[in-house]
């Protein structure tokens, strides 16, 4: 079955660098791309997911209510991977009581970080 | 080059990383050689002196690598060229004080020197430089 995962980012460069390793790193994936506040809130609430990318701030949206919108909304369970490039201890923490499952410090090795994701994926 | 080497030969290097402009894919790859140098040298006794020579050489061979991306981005109009120009400024600052803690004695920091640039040189080749700067399509 076909693993279903969010990238949600308003960065182009940082979509079109995932898709192109996640295609070719992770076997029967299917990405979603979400760029806007707009786009977020048409994911469907209970729809099966297996894994979230989330990427940093909307113009109208902080990341954390991003994060918010994802677990108390949407009702995700899965994984949400938390990318950012602050890396103070009170946003960490912040980050992880809403609903966060890993901080992601940019910057990252992408392959490294993709075949991270595969392994979750495969279990 | 020990074949053992877990950058450059064994794991990071791929297709991915190439932009196809032949100057500056050998100019990626060779900072993963010296990485690799580095990780050797890090498993032998005895090296301070050597590493501290291929941090000075990564260091301006950074420089020259740098200027020649600025160039490339100059001559081609490059729209976000301050940007990229500071995070190369970044980078070489960062590497200087690793450098100077690893020569004030702090030898630990070298693997935390390397993962940094590691990562750092991965992200901003598949991040900024494949994708952005040497993209046909934007240019």
């Amino acid at each position: 079955m076909e693993k279903k995962i969010l990238i949600i980012s308003r960065d182009i460069f940082f979509h079109k660098l995932l898709k192109k390793l996640m295609e070719k790193n992770i076997k029967n994936c299917e990405l979603f791309i979400y760029k806007s506040k707009r786009e977020i809130d048409r994911i469907s609430q209970d729809s099966k997911i297996d894994f979230v990318v989330l990427d940093g701030e909307f113009n109208s949206l902080s990341a954390f209510e991003v994060l918010r919108i994802l677990r108390v909304e949407k009702r995700i369970i899965a994984p949400i991977w938390f990318f950012s490039d602050i890396d103070r201890k009170d946003y960490i923490y912040k980050a992880y009581a809403i609903g966060a499952s890993k901080i992601i410090k940019k910057t990252f090795d992408p392959i490294e970080i993709v075949n991270d994701i595969a392994n979750i994926l495969n279990k | 080059m020990n074949s053992n080497n877990k950058f450059y030969e064994n794991r990071v290097w791929s297709d991915d990383c190439l932009v196809g402009i032949d100057i500056i894919d050998n100019q990626h790859k060779n900072f993963f050689r010296m990485l690799d140098e580095l990780v050797s040298l890090n498993s032998m006794k005895d090296k301070e002196n050597e590493i501290i020579q291929i941090i000075n050489k990564f260091e301006q061979y950074a420089a020259y690598h740098f200027s020649t991306e600025e160039g490339f981005m100059d001559k081609n109009n490059y729209p976000d060229i301050e940007r990229h120009k500071n995070l190369h400024k970044l980078f070489a600052k960062k590497i200087m004080f690793f450098k100077n803690e690893y020569i004030n004695g702090n030898h630990e920091i070298l693997e935390e020197m390397m993962d940094y640039a590691r990562k750092w040189l991965l992200y901003h080749i598949l991040y900024m430089d494949v994708n952005a700067i040497f993209d046909r399509s934007l240019i």
